[in-house]
């Protein structure tokens, strides 16, 4: 008797879970391939600028014949200054780093430099000379315009001569 | 001897370890596209004193900001140093499309031979030349194109016996130029209607400007030849426009070399010759 009574007393059968695997890895393969890989963390704000007619970048990134630099006000408070020193560049991997990620154009073409050299053998194989790799110029809207002239100037003494202005594609088609 | 069961793989942390590995993906890339407006740093080339180029007005198509930082285009009407404040900044693009295209109308192409510098230009084709205010059109036919490759031929040979480096290089360069024009008269079927050399978009901003204005100008300017150059695949009969085009490059891997040449002579025909000039602090 007692038999019969524990098998009607048993709760909601279990879910079966065995395919929740492969659910969230068709999640992950998903995301991995829609997405690609963060450049690094800007240590200053970038408030975007739309535009029409843009080129992607992607296959540049693929290729890894794009280094981005990002021009805006310091996100650490404390930094912040006025006037002309209100303006830094975040850059990635510089040799020498300063202590808060802050730089100015004056380190732009050490930093260029820097960068082709670690670059995978095969890029450095097909763009023998640093000149064809794109630089990207990730500026805050109320930049102004003469910092990027002197960026511009400073990969012209280094000899790279594609610049890129990013900007977000608003195009209606 | 009783044959023993293999004992089942716990797979029950399976979905843990997919978890993680979703999150790690989710956390270190990032879904937003970069895109951006691709220019080249001019190069400080060396030209022999001579043959240094004087702009005509009428090859430049100006973009100014004015004081308080709002667009301006030099005025076509007014032959001088007049700038046009628009109370929309998104006609440049208009203004740019008639500045490119004007003197394309069949009645005023003009034949390249007729501008050659040794030779006598006609009055009427003078008249042409100095009232206008845009850049004009010339046609180039092959026979045209090899003549002036020997003409190059001739200048290289005089550079080099006076040991003139530079000029040397300024005519090989003009060979290059000559042989790439032949290619596109090959792939054109036709002579080739080409814009003045000379014929630029200059954008003078000043030191101050913001990044967002700076970056409307080319956003017009792209904006502008976009429209130049899908309106000239329908002319010359493609079947996509330019912008397809462009996108389909982008996804096929490897592109088809055939959707390469056109955009290639687009481009040449349409060329996005652009001079930012550095304000001054």
């Amino acid at each position: 008797m007692s038999k019969f009574k524990k098998d009607g007393r048993s709760g909601a059968p279990g879910v079966n879970t065995s395919s929740l695997p492969d659910i969230v890895f068709m999640l992950l393969f998903f995301f991995m391939v829609a997405t690609t890989s963060k450049e690094n963390d800007p240590t200053v704000e970038i408030r975007k600028t739309e535009g029409v007619k843009t080129t992607d970048l992607t296959p540049y990134k693929q290729r890894s014949e794009v280094d981005f630099i990002y021009l805006g006000r310091p996100i650490n408070k404390a930094r912040q200054g006025e006037g002309d020193d209100e303006w830094f560049l975040s850059l990635d991997n510089v040799v020498s780093p300063s202590k808060d990620g802050l730089y100015n154009a004056n380190h732009v073409g050490q930093w260029k430099l820097a960068k082709f050299d670690q670059k995978p053998a095969r890029t450095r194989e097909a763009n023998s000379k640093v000149a064809t790799i794109l630089t990207c110029i990730k500026a805050d809207k109320e930049a102004p315009t003469i910092k990027i002239f002197e960026i511009r100037d400073a990969l012209k003494d280094v000899e790279a001569f594609s610049v890129a202005y990013a900007v977000t594609d608003n195009s209606t088609n | 001897m009783a044959q023993r069961d293999v004992p089942e793989v716990n797979a029950g942390s399976m979905a843990d370890i997919a978890f993680l590995l979703l999150i790690f993906f989710l956390v270190t890339t990032t879904m937003d596209k970069d895109t951006a407006y691709i220019r080249q740093i001019p190069k400080e080339v060396e030209l022999p004193p001579d043959l240094l180029p004087e702009v005509a007005p009428r090859n430049m198509f100006r973009i100014k900001t004015n004081k308080n930082d709002e667009l301006t285009i030099a005025s076509r009407k007014v032959k001088s140093e007049n700038f046009e404040l628009l109370d929309n900044p998104d006609k440049i693009s208009d203004s740019l499309v008639v500045w490119y295209s004007a003197n394309r109308l069949k009645n005023r192409i003009l034949d390249a031979k007729d501008l050659d510098p040794g030779g006598t230009i006609s009055p009427a084709i003078q008249r042409l030349i100095q009232t206008t205010e845009y850049p004009l059109y010339t046609k180039w036919s092959k026979k045209y194109l090899d003549k002036k490759w020997d003409e190059a031929e001739i200048e290289i040979e005089k550079a080099e016996n006076i040991n003139d480096q530079i000029k040397a290089k300024y005519f090989l360069a003009k060979q290059k130029e000559y042989d790439k024009r032949k290619k596109y008269v090959d792939f054109y079927g036709d002579d080739l209607l080409l814009i003045e050399s000379q014929a630029h978009v200059k954008i003078e901003v000043s030191s101050k400007t913001p990044y967002s204005t700076f970056v409307k100008i080319h956003s017009e300017i792209e904006e502008a030849l976009s429209v130049l150059r899908n309106k000239e695949c329908k002319t010359l009969g493609y079947s996509e426009s330019y912008d397809e085009l462009k996108r389909k490059v982008l996804i096929e891997n490897p592109p088809k070399e055939d959707d390469l040449d056109k955009i290639a002579l687009l481009e040449y025909l349409f060329p996005s010759n652009i001079v930012e000039v550095k304000p001054k602090k």
